[in-house]
């Protein structure tokens, strides 16, 4: 397993990436993870490439909570940002199907593109709408 | 561990990607399992193995009301910026949810931050509750995003054209 600090291994934890995927999730591998909702677990997907965390949501089921949960998301986020001392985070929403949803992202200077996506999670391409914040200190 | 062969049967007696989900959680699947599980067994691209797991659009659903349930709703004021609330339903009258057992959280970038519920609602609309996610989001950003526009007034009075 790759050397990491406390922090950073609490980061990775607290978004829900397990511990065999940390060492993908360094080399810039998109690494699935299960990020805990009031109900169904959220599907995520990270990264860290150079200097900067990728961060996705790619699947939520919560009814009713879905504001608190996008709030714990980013904030999970900005703390993996902030414990591996990037300097840029990438929060993306992955094939948002909805339009009042896409609108809003891309109102909000948000820009879609179009990713593979490795096998772990069957292959094909997949449209993203990201976003790159500075992470402050 | 998927038990695929449990699976195949069910697809093969007819039963939908929905179907096949939720055997699959009853199972102990987890989400990720289950996503790769409905895209190798019914050849779904990741929108329709998404649709399947969360049984629609996520984003397009109203929260669900009912007693013993928990619903949130978000507000803005002058003191705390935008916050959040949480509460549970007591009970369910004339139109109305009567909630209680509050939290609030304040939306800050670092995150929420749970905060004295005080100046709660007790009771709410149900009318309140028929709003999506979507509509809930862009509420919030439109409400935001007409708060960071300069007023008029503000535009005229630093290019010096407000006459006291």
């Amino acid at each position: 397993m790759p050397r990491l600090s406390q922090a950073q291994q609490q980061a990775l934890e607290s978004l829900g990436v397990d511990r065999k995927n940390y060492g993908a999730f360094l080399t810039g591998i998109l690494v699935p993870f299960e990020f805990p909702t009031e109900r169904s677990p959220a599907i995520g997907l990270a990264c860290r490439d150079g200097n900067r965390i990728k961060s996705r949501l790619l699947l939520l089921n919560d009814p009713g909570g879905g504001l608190k949960t996008l709030s714990q998301f980013r904030t999970a986020s900005r703390a993996l940002a902030k414990a591996f001392d990037v300097s840029e985070l990438e929060l993306f929403g992955a094939a948002v199907t909805n339009p009042k949803v896409r609108q809003m992202l891309l109102r909000n200077l948000f820009a879609v593109q179009t990713i593979s996506l490795q096998a772990q999670l069957g292959g094909g391409e997949l449209e993203i709408i990201s976003r790159v914040f500075q992470v402050g200190a | 561990m998927i038990i695929l062969d449990k699976y195949q049967k069910l697809k093969a007696i007819g039963k939908t990607p929905r179907d096949v989900y939720l055997a699959a959680k009853a199972d102990g699947v987890s989400e990720v399992d289950a996503l790769c599980l409905l895209r190798g067994l019914f050849g779904l691209t990741i929108v329709e193995a998404k649709e399947s797991m969360v049984g629609g659009d996520a984003f397009a659903k109203a929260q669900p009301v009912e007693v013993g349930g928990t619903v949130y709703w978000e507000g803005a004021d002058t003191i705390d910026g935008l916050w959040m609330m949480e509460a549970r339903i007591k009970r369910i009258e004339a139109g109305f949810a009567y909630v209680g057992d509050h939290k609030k959280y304040l939306v800050h970038p670092e995150g929420l931050v749970e905060t004295a519920a005080t100046g709660a609602l007790l009771r709410i609309p149900l009318k309140y509750f028929e709003k999506s996610l979507a509509e809930q989001l862009q509420e919030s950003t439109d409400f935001w995003g007409q708060l960071a526009l300069p007023s008029k007034s503000a535009t005229a009075e630093r290019a010096g054209t407000v006459k006291a």
